[in-house]
């Protein structure tokens, strides 16, 4: 999953995006409206986490442009503004949710998760595809109930791939959501994760989308007789 | 403790009350005498009807026979004493009159008879040697006079207790807008600091309810101030303190040693700005509390500023930032800044002057001696204020959208607060070229 941070303290900013990789999703940083806005543009992003008292146009208006502008996805407000109607104009401006700082990184990570399931439109808080089954708060994945361990890309990868089963994910939404702006992507590296998920799932499990990008297969037995 | 009402009281009171006696006693005084002149007239006028009667010359005596009418006609009716004499013998006496002659002139003359004391009225008729005396006992007249007057004061006496405490009533009357105001001021507090409404004042108390309204406005400004303060005191605190837990739990539960090194790295980064936040806040309450005293000493420019840069130093070194100083030793003198407070103005200028300067670049430090001035140029290379925002910079928590701004906004507003409590004067100016910005400051000089 690929986390938006906009923050404009130079500390927190790059505080919360370490935070956020420890929790297997690529997070990027930028510390103003316009830049959050250029962001949203280029990448696909799957939540926004958002700090009210930006220098220049301020967090409520870039939230009020970006809603107006039909952006859906998920959007929390981090913000040292602590009173109710602050918190009552932020939700009401369009976020999802509001919390105030100085917060703790574990809380924020479950936020994170829920908001992350209720845009997905699901109540089970693990991502299931038939035998497999991922559990965003512990990162564990289990097939058949038993524990496979994957390293995080391959992690955020699956991830990506059973929030979306059934359907072709492109390539470049797919690395969207494993890689952030700051990492060095090879060429090849998504085959590679994709061959190493396959390995560790079963071969059926992932499939290839010619010329789009992958596949996951909820139940391998529908999925082959299609 | 000292009251206007009982000041009141006794004013009036006393002032009443001695109007009062004066009345009182000369109104006894002069009814007395009117009493007087009416029983002398009655003497007068009784011997001419006896003289009229007593053509003949001679009257029947009636010394020593019963009295004829039983009883007296009215009881204001005092008895009359009568004596006839003609040819110095005694003819004819009545009303209790004593043989001896009554008076030894004619017209009106006291005389002691015995105990008695007499105030008797002579006449003589047409006849020669005949003379007629009408006498009057003085303890009789005095009894008289004494009843008449004290009737007549009667009504005065009761007004007394009347008007005591008709004054009394008008007096608390009188207070009681004072009272009025009291309690309205009563059900004031730091919450509810409205003015007093001024429609319903009696003029006299007009002032002190101008004055009042006055105050309260002043003391919720200064309230709303601490509160604005206190808020955004807290609100400047928290993204440091996000910032230490966020680093804190990252090295928590990290599994990277070198990831776990660079969080406390940056943990105790974040600890040191924070408390150097504070101390900025601290300072900005410590001078908006107190203000500036009125006597402090005059603080040597040279030596807070050499202070200053020593604390700068490594500030400036980490950031690979130079200091040029330009100061001729006229610009070195003391200035009427407390100490205290030109260290904290001095730091925070050269501070912002090294954030904002890239590195390489020089922080330039300039003084000269104008008038009763002593001027301070600090400039930076940095990114300058555009002339439009320079205003807003000076108020607190302001930043403005620049990429490489540090800090929570409070630096310069700490300055400005400074030149504003010691007469100071601060001026946002352009760098050399027109590139960064000139921060001057000119100081009321000391000598």
């Amino acid at each position: 999953m690929r986390i938006l941070i906009v923050e404009d303290d130079t500390s927190l900013g790059p505080a919360l995006r370490t935070g956020l990789r420890q929790d297997s999703y690529a997070a990027d940083w930028v510390r103003t409206a316009d830049a959050a806005e250029h962001a949203l543009h280029l990448e696909q992003f799957d939540l926004v986490v958002l700090d009210l008292g930006l220098p220049g146009r301020d967090g409520l208006t870039l939230l009020r442009d970006l809603r107006r502008s039909g952006f859906a996805q998920p959007v929390l407000i981090l913000t040292a503004r602590v009173t109710v109607s602050d918190r009552v104009q932020g939700l009401d401006a369009g976020a999802d949710d509001y919390l105030v700082k100085p917060f703790d990184l574990e809380e924020l990570g479950a936020r994170i998760r829920a908001l992350l399931r209720r845009s997905q439109g699901r109540a089970n808080t693990d991502l299931r595809a038939g035998d497999l089954a991922l559990n965003p708060a512990s990162r564990q994945v289990t097939l058949g109930g038993v524990p496979v361990s994957l390293p995080p890309r391959e992690y955020a990868l699956l991830e990506a791939l059973l929030a979306h089963a059934d359907q072709a994910l492109p390539r470049a939404r797919l690395l969207a959501a494993a890689y952030d702006w700051q990492d060095n992507v090879e060429s090849n590296a998504l085959e590679v994760h994709i061959h190493n998920l396959r390995r560790k799932l079963g071969k059926g499990r992932i499939e290839t989308v010619r010329g789009i990008g992958y596949r996951l297969v909820a139940r391998i037995g529908d999925g082959a007789s299609e | 403790m000292s009251s206007i009402r009982k000041r009141l009281l006794v004013l009036l009171l006393g002032s009443w009350t001695t109007v009062w006696l004066a009345v009182a006693v000369t109104t006894f005084e002069r009814s007395g005498h009117e009493v007087e002149e009416l029983l002398d007239a009655q003497l007068a006028q009784t011997a001419q009807v006896l003289c009229q009667i007593t053509r003949a010359g001679t009257l029947p005596d009636l010394e020593g026979l019963p009295p004829l009418v039983p009883a007296l006609g009215h009881h204001y009716e005092s008895k009359i004493a009568i004596q006839l004499w003609r040819d110095g013998a005694l003819v004819s006496r009545f009303g209790g009159a004593p043989p001896e002659p009554l008076a030894d002139t004619v017209g009106f003359s006291d005389r002691h008879i015995g105990q008695t004391k007499w105030r008797v009225y002579g006449l003589s008729t047409n006849q020669p040697g005949v003379e007629l005396f009408v006498g009057q006992s003085d303890a009789i007249r005095h009894e008289l006079v004494r009843f008449l007057t004290l009737h007549a004061l009667q009504p005065i006496l009761w007004s007394l207790p009347l008007t005591l405490v008709l004054i009394w009533l008008a007096v608390s009357d009188g207070l009681r807008p004072l009272r009025r105001l009291a309690g309205d001021i009563d059900r004031r507090s730091a919450e509810r600091l409205l003015p007093i409404d001024e429609s319903d004042i009696p003029s006299e108390i007009q002032a002190l309810t101008t004055a009042l309204n006055h105050l309260l406005k002043q003391l919720e400004r200064a309230l709303s101030a601490e509160r604005r303060f206190a808020a955004d005191a807290s609100h400047e605190l928290r993204t440091p303190l996000a910032v230490i837990r966020t680093q804190a739990q990252i090295a928590r539960r990290s599994q990277d040693p070198a990831e776990r090194t660079e969080a406390l790295d940056a943990l105790i980064q974040s600890v040191d700005r924070a408390a150097h936040r504070c101390s900025q806040l601290l300072a900005l309450a410590r001078l908006d509390r107190q203000g500036a005293e009125a006597l402090y000493p005059a603080a040597p420019l040279a030596d807070a500023l050499s202070q200053t840069l020593e604390d700068k130093a490594a500030l400036a070194r980490d950031r690979s930032v130079s200091i040029g100083l330009a100061l001729p030793e006229e610009a070195l003198g003391r200035v009427a800044v407390e100490p205290d407070a030109l260290e904290v103005l001095l730091s925070n200028l050269v501070d912002n002057a090294i954030k904002y300067t890239p590195p390489g670049g020089e922080v330039r430090i300039s003084g000269s001696h104008l008038g009763n001035r002593v001027v301070l140029r600090v400039t930076d290379s940095g990114p300058g204020i555009p002339p439009a925002d320079r205003d807003r910079v000076l108020q607190r928590f302001y930043r403005r959208d620049v990429k490489t701004a540090p800090g929570a906004g409070l630096g310069l507003s700490i300055v400005q607060r400074i030149c504003e409590l010691y007469g100071a004067e601060i001026a946002l100016l352009d760098g050399d070229d027109g590139r960064g910005l000139c921060v001057e400051v000119a100081f009321p000089s000391a000598g």
